[in-house]
């Protein structure tokens, strides 16, 4: 009796509580509110996936990493046709909560009737589920108060690129935002849980560690107490694992979704459009995922390759997700004269190699790391898993061997996802043996490095960072906004191109922004003493940008601190002292000027000076 | 339920006289090194040692006493040795409540257990001698596991012995007030410090058993009872319980290594292991179904740190909750309770009847008997608790110290498995010390909120380490119907986490070792000298006492007063000025010549202090200045109360009669001044009074800027900043690398804080207050040039983009109306610390170098 009444409760609460987020809440509450909402989005969406593969009995956190993938490809598809702006992206997050809601309301006597047969003895499962929800929840809201010390990803500022998305609907500043690393899901991702209205990109990571480890969870059958066990130690590893980048580059959205994909390889007959949609998703998040994508999408093909029906869906459901962002990239490139797009390669340059060396190599590094871990491991359950680690490694091994630099921790997601696929299996097989051990062993390793590591990596240091930006979310920080009204100034539909210290702080809907300070084109900003072709100049000519708003910069004092001999010549303001974009600036009168900023009018004629760069 | 071993037949052997004679020979071995100890009290190393066993021997007695009169089965040695501490504690209250626990009845008392011993082993079955040869029966049998297990008694008697020798002791805590009080416990035989901190803090059970240790004639070694005696019986408690749960070998191994080889957490004499040995000997009670002993040894663990109250009484009732649940599943719960409640109040008595002197004790040391709940002589105008602590501040507080354990680092790790293990047994024991170690650190933590974890797990080392070993030894433990469940996994976590264990203490327990080594070796080299250095010192500082008329009550601010004469005069010890004080308080910032008046009023005519430029560690007041503006905040108000103190003492040895002056040592006669002391008219309240004490101070002693940067009445530094520090201006702005710089950083100096991207204050103020602050961005570690905007309440206050150099200058006014109602929220954000193309390594990226917040 007892158990019914909480059984039922239990489905009316998740039933009912995502819709808070209609409520004028603040604080923690609201925040709460809009990370339950889009979860139950996830979930929605998942079950109408589920529902299309036949799959209707589908575990909630399985159904989830499929309702991300599906959010993922239609937030795409949105962007692509440049319409995926905040009210389009809250409409599928609320279609998707929606769905969530009916199914439950519709399945209501089933869902009770499951939750009851969990809540009855025995309750091993208690303890894992009370470890990831308490964690969960204390990670999850406290990143809603937290902030990126660097909100770079490899390809541009996340949040200026969420703010384009969520005012425009599209991502079309090729410059800011070239997408060389990724297709830009993260973006899309990070659109979809902030459409509701808290600025949610941090939220993302925190949430997407939940929900992986949520599935593992799911699939490790912890009503025992070996089983449980497991789950708790994973969670502690999940949470605890000293990795704690500053930045926003997506690691366990990546890894939930590999362990959903690793999870369908483990099927006799696994169902074909979930796992292509769940590919499609990984591939548009980081290119270096995108092997693994490849590698299950062919396996899930070679296995019944005379149904061409399967086949169809599998390379449709993937292409489905993964084409709308390389047709925004593509737009957005086509967006910009081709004489810009040389410009801003030119400025990125990195060496590289052919494809046939790349493939070659990867191919070598694959094979015998393939074979090595299929070895490794018991049984075959892994096997597709272990050879798309392989290839991925391989493939990222690779460029960072050729393509020059590129950071290590690129094959954190690769691995962590391959681990927890591996730490699944063993739980669920209940095997004892030597790998068994050694993974315990393993994890108790990861929980104890966490524990002893030093700086923001050490778990303490993050939980109780955790806990104390609950006080930001409970009352905000007021900030300026310094560029409105420079902006203001500006005729609507002007070209602007910005060198700002806070892109997301600017109106995209009134202007066409070009952001210049990001990873590919951060050479702008450097000074060299050497005759060279300017590169600023040039850019903005063919970028047809009618406006340079360039923020004070460290730039020239960090000259003036690191180079002598510039700072012996630079005491008082000379051309040759300029750097690119300074000397591009400096070519035009300003047009406003405050606090730090300078709004240059490019459209007028060049002021006297000597031609060239520095 | 009856241990193993001792209740067996006699093993055969040699004749009944032989066995007798073998017996006798035990005794007077055991009285032989008791004579020892005694004859050679400057013997730190040979006295030292013969004393430790001679006094483990005694324990065993007193534990065979107290057993026979409980009717209980016969302990191991391990046991016997804990309820004997208990049964002394439970004299030793009555003893001290009365005000008679001199040397002279510790001796005693002493005699009593060992003649307790010798009773036991006359007539025991099973003798020490039968021992010591069924040892070298499984020496012969299992030379493995002998060569093992010799290892281990090796590795723990250096240890053993290294405590005797280890002389040094900690000048804040030892030298001030722990072995001034077994001084005074021996010469005056109670526990009357009605001015000291450390007294109200604890019932001093702690420092009775300390007293054993000194009752030989020298205080010297002050770590033989805790790291010596007391890790002896720990350890023996450890084989003890193995035996009777037959555990693995392996296990039994691998928790004794553990245990030898964490890392020393100890800084001071109070209680560590002896908490150990008692909380696991709770746990063995709770195992053996032994009630009204458990009530006794509840008592005796509580009287020993303060905060082993909550533990102790949270694992005696889950105990006996778990108890009357499980007889509940067989009857009714009303027929249950009535199975049940005699064992409730056996417990119940046992617990009250050995805790209630010191319940007097304390009452008549202190004026309270439950510290902190009742303040007693605490300064009632002071508060351990920061003045504003929102839910989210103090969970950050929980989980970052939960998650910071030491010395057992693997604590985390082994509380996973514990959640899994099924205990069968009557009263769960193992689930009850879990429960029990939980709240005891949740409410610990929460006591002291922003203490740092490794002073929060050293409170909780008495209670968490019995729990790491009982885990391992029930789950080593022999197949059974009361073995505790789980699932084979959670074994191999166990075992893993325990290796790890070994491999986190290998660079500390070397240190150790090294140390330790250093200390045998010193303590070899004094012979049966003693360290001629104290013996100067007492020297000195009875010269100093002779000063002031006998009987006359002192009261003292010393650095040493252990080495005072406390048969000769009623001493009070000040060992934290303006924590504790009796009648109407003492009168903190207003001047030396209340504090001289409210002396006299107490009764002290005569005050001894040691001059601050000859203090040997706590009174020196550059130190407190230092502290002042640069540690935790109840280090800072510490620091505010010793140096108004000092200056006090120190201008009325200018205005009153001195009798003494020498080496440092002063004596005033506080009743005959020759003129007035001064007195400030300063704000009523007290918080308020030193807050304006503080900022005088710091105005005099140049450093207004340190002042600014410290948490105040008016304004809190919450997250987001360093700790303060002085940076030298050798370096000038434009060409500095750092935030400051990584050398031995200057006391003086420009005073900054480290300030993260994002830092957090609390103001609050009932008029109109300006706030003018300045700050500066290290262009060098962030390569940005960001705006700092400030923010009050989320509403913003003012914004200010940095200069050529990095330098910010913020100022504004802040209207009454925005400060109504308590404290409000400032934040300083920095727009933004990334550039595309770095990483920031650091998120301390700038300084605050002065924050203003005054009435406009």
């Amino acid at each position: 009796m007892g158990t019914a009444v909480i059984a039922r409760a239990l489905v009316a609460l998740a039933l009912a509580l995502p819709w808070l987020v209609v409520a004028p809440l603040h604080g923690i509450a609201a925040a709460a509110a809009q990370a339950l909402i889009v979860v139950a989005a996830f979930h929605g969406a998942g079950l109408a996936v589920a529902w299309l593969a036949g799959r209707r009995e589908a575990p909630p956190f399985v159904v989830v990493q499929w309702g991300i993938a599906a959010l993922i490809g239609l937030s795409g598809i949105a962007i692509a046709a440049g319409a995926g702006t905040r009210s389009v992206q809250l409409a599928l997050v609320f279609a998707g909560a929606a769905v969530h809601s009916a199914v439950l309301a519709v399945r209501a006597s089933t869902v009770v009737q499951r939750t009851r047969a969990a809540l009855s003895a025995p309750r091993a499962w208690l303890v894992p589920a009370a470890l990831l929800a308490v964690l969960g929840a204390l990670t999850v809201l406290g990143a809603a108060g937290g902030h990126f010390a660097q909100p770079f990803d490899d390809d541009g500022h996340l949040l200026a690129q969420l703010r384009r998305v969520l005012d425009t609907g599209a991502l079309a500043d090729p410059v800011g935002y070239p997408r060389r690393g990724g297709l830009g899901a993260q973006v899309a991702l990070a659109a979809l849980t902030s459409s509701p209205g808290l600025p949610f990109a941090e939220v993302v990571e925190p949430l997407a560690r939940a929900l992986a480890l949520g599935l593992a969870l799911s699939r490790l059958r912890i009503a025992d107490a070996t089983g449980a066990l497991w789950a708790a130690l994973l969670v502690a590893a999940g949470f605890g694992l000293a990795l704690a980048p500053f930045d926003p580059l997506p690691c366990w959205t990546a890894v939930g979704l590999c362990a959903s994909l690793y999870a369908l390889t483990t099927e006799d007959d696994p169902p074909a459009l979930p796992l292509a949609i769940t590919a499609g998703a990984l591939a548009a998040l980081r290119f270096e995922l995108a092997p693994i994508a490849a590698v299950v999408v062919f396996a899930a093909w070679w296995r019944r390759r005379r149904e061409l029906r399967r086949a169809a869906v599998l390379l449709g459901g993937a292409l489905a997700v993964v084409l709308p962002f390389v047709l925004a990239r593509a737009a957005a490139w086509r967006s910009i004269p081709p004489g810009a797009a040389a410009a801003v390669a030119a400025l990125a340059a990195a060496p590289g190699a052919s494809f046939v060396v790349r493939a070659g190599l990867t191919a070598a590094i694959a094979i015998p790391g393939a074979a090595l871990l299929q070895l490794a491991l018991p049984g075959r359950e892994l096997a597709t898993a272990a050879t798309a680690t392989a290839v991925a490694l391989g493939a990222l091994v690779t460029h960072l061997a050729v393509a020059g630099p590129h950071s290590v921790r690129l094959a954190w997601p690769i691995a962590i996802g391959f681990a927890l696929a591996l730490v699944i299996e063993l739980g669920r097989s209940r095997r004892s043996g030597p790998a068994a051990l050694i993974t315990a062993l393993a994890l108790c390793a990861v929980i104890h490095d966490g524990l002893e590591t030093t700086g923001h990596r050490r778990w303490s240091t993050r939980l109780a960072a955790a806990a104390s930006d609950l006080v930001y979310v409970r009352r905000p920080p007021a900030t300026a906004d310094p560029y409105a009204a420079l902006l203001a100034s500006v005729p609507p539909g002007d070209t602007v191109a910005v060198w700002v210290a806070e892109p997301e702080r600017i109106d995209y809907t009134r202007h066409r922004i070009f952001d210049l300070r990001a990873p590919g084109t951060a050479r702008l900003h450097e000074h060299l003493w050497r005759s060279h072709a300017p590169a600023a100049a040039p850019l903005l000519t063919e970028l047809r940008a009618d406006y340079l708003l360039i923020e004070a910069d460290d730039a020239r004092v960090l000259r003036t601190q690191t180079d002598l001999l510039y700072r012996w010549l630079c005491r008082t303001p000379r051309r040759i002292c300029d750097d690119d974009l300074e000397s591009a600036a400096g070519d035009h009168p300003i047009a406003a000027e405050r606090a730090g900023l300078r709004l240059i009018d490019l459209r007028g004629g060049q002021r006297a000076g000597p031609p060239g760069g520095s | 339920m009856t241990d193993r071993g001792d209740d067996a037949a006699a093993p055969p052997g040699p004749s009944a006289a032989v066995d007798r004679a073998l017996r006798g020979a035990t005794v007077l071995a055991v009285l032989g090194l008791g004579a020892a100890g005694l004859a050679l009290p400057g013997a730190v190393l040979a006295g030292g040692v013969a004393w430790l066993v001679f006094l483990g021997f005694v324990l065993a007695g007193w534990g065979a006493i107290v057993s026979r009169l409980a009717g209980a089965s016969a302990p191991d040695a391990g046991l016997a040795a804990a309820l004997g501490a208990a049964g002394y504690l439970a004299i030793a209250g009555v003893l001290i409540a009365a005000g008679v626990l001199t040397r002279p009845v510790i001796l005693a008392l002493i005699g009593v257990g060992a003649a307790g011993f010798a009773w036991r082993e006359l007539t025991a079955p099973v003798a020490v001698w039968h021992r010591i040869r069924g040892g070298l029966s499984f020496i012969r049998r299992n030379p493995p596991l002998a060569a093992l297990a010799a290892a281990l008694v090796v590795l723990a008697c250096i240890r053993l012995i290294g405590a005797v020798a280890t002389l040094d002791r900690n000048p804040w805590d030892d030298d001030l007030a722990y072995t001034p009080m077994v001084a005074r416990l021996l010469e005056a035989g109670d526990l009357v410090e009605p001015f000291s901190f450390r007294r109200l803090g604890a019932y001093g059970g702690q420092t009775a058993l300390q007293a054993l240790g000194a009752a030989r004639g020298t205080l010297a070694s002050v770590h033989l009872v805790d790291r010596g005696l007391a890790l002896g019986i720990a350890l023996l408690g450890v084989v003890g319980h193995a035996r009777v749960r037959r555990t693995d070998p392996v296990w039994l191994g691998l928790i004794a290594l553990v245990v030898i080889a964490l890392p020393e957490t100890a800084i001071n004499t109070a209680s560590y292991w002896t908490g150990v040995v008692m909380f696991l000997a709770l746990y063995r009670l709770a195992v053996r179904g032994d009630r009204a002993l458990l009530g006794l040894v509840a008592a005796a663990t509580a009287t020993l740190r303060q905060n082993f109250l909550v533990p102790v009484v949270v694992f005696v009732a889950s105990v006996l909750v778990f108890r009357l649940a499980g007889v509940a599943r067989e009857l009714s719960l009303r027929a249950a309770w009535r199975h049940e409640r005699r064992g409730w109040a056996m417990i119940a008595s046992a617990g009250l009847v050995a805790i209630a002197p010191w319940w007097i004790a304390a009452y008549a040391s202190s004026a309270t008997f439950l510290f902190p709940i009742f303040d007693g002589t605490w300064n009632h105008a002071l508060s351990l608790q920061p003045a504003v602590v929102t839910w989210p501040e103090e969970l950050a507080s929980l989980v970052s110290s939960a998650l910071d354990p030491s010395p057992l680092a693997v604590l985390p790790i082994l509380a996973l498995v514990v959640a899994f293990v099924t205990d069968p047994r009557a009263g769960r024991p193992l689930g009850a010390l879990t429960i029990a170690c939980l709240v005891g650190f949740v409410l610990l933590a929460h006591g002291l909120i922003g203490t740092a974890a490794p002073h929060l797990w050293r409170y909780a080392f008495g209670f968490t380490t019995p729990l790491a070993i009982a885990l391992a030894l029930e789950l080593g433990a022999g197949a059974g119907t009361d073995q505790v469940e789980l699932a084979p996994l959670g074994r191999w976590i166990v075992l893993a986490a325990l290796v790890l264990q070994l491999v986190v203490s290998r660079a500390p327990a070397a240190r150790d070792v090294a140390a330790l080594f250093d200390d045998i070796r010193h303590a070899a080299a004094y012979g049966r000298r003693g360290d001629p250095d104290a013996r100067d010192e007492r020297r000195r500082y009875r010269a100093m006492q002779a000063a002031v008329p006998a009987s006359a009550p002192l009261i003292v601010m010393l650095d040493d007063p252990a080495l005072l004469d406390y048969r000769r005069n009623p001493i009070a010890n000040l060992d934290t000025p303006g924590f504790a004080s009796p009648g109407d308080q003492l009168p903190a910032f207003r001047g030396a010549e209340p504090l001289r008046a409210y002396l006299v009023a107490e009764g002290y005519r005569y005050a001894a202090f040691v001059r601050s430029e000859r203090s040997r560690y706590f009174f020196r007041r550059g130190h407190w200045l230092t502290k002042l503006f640069a540690d935790e905040e109840l280090f800072e108000i510490m620091a505010a109360y010793t140096i108004d103190a000092i200056d006090s003492f120190a201008e009325l040895a200018t205005t009153t009669d001195v009798v003494y002056d020498a080496d440092g040592l002063v004596v005033l006669d506080l009743a005959a001044p020759r003129r007035a002391a001064s007195r400030r008219a300063l704000p009523a309240g007290e918080p308020e009074r030193r807050t304006a004490w503080t900022r005088e101070l710091a105005e005099r002693e140049q450093l207004r800027d340190a002042w600014s940067l410290a948490t105040r009445a008016d304004l809190r530094f919450e997250d987001g900043f360093g700790v303060l520090r002085f940076v030298d201006d050798s370096v000038d702005d434009p060409r500095w690398y750092e935030v400051s710089h990584s050398h031995e950083p200057p006391k003086r100096g420009t005073p900054i804080l480290p300030m993260h991207r994002r830092g957090h204050l609390r103001v609050r103020g009932t008029t109109d207050m300006r706030l003018a602050l300045r700050a500066a961005i290290s262009f060098n570690v962030v390569y940005t040039h960001p705006r700092l905007d400030v923010s009050l309440d989320g509403e913003l206050v003012a914004s200010a983009v940095a200069d050529a150099a990095g330098h910010y200058a913020i100022e504004a006014v802040v209207p009454r109306d925005r400060l109504a109602g308590g404290w409000h929220d400032v934040y300083l954000v920095f727009s933004t610390v990334g550039a595309p193309d770095r990483d920031p390594g650091d998120l301390r990226v700038a300084r605050l170098e002065s924050v203003e917040w005054a009435p406009r």
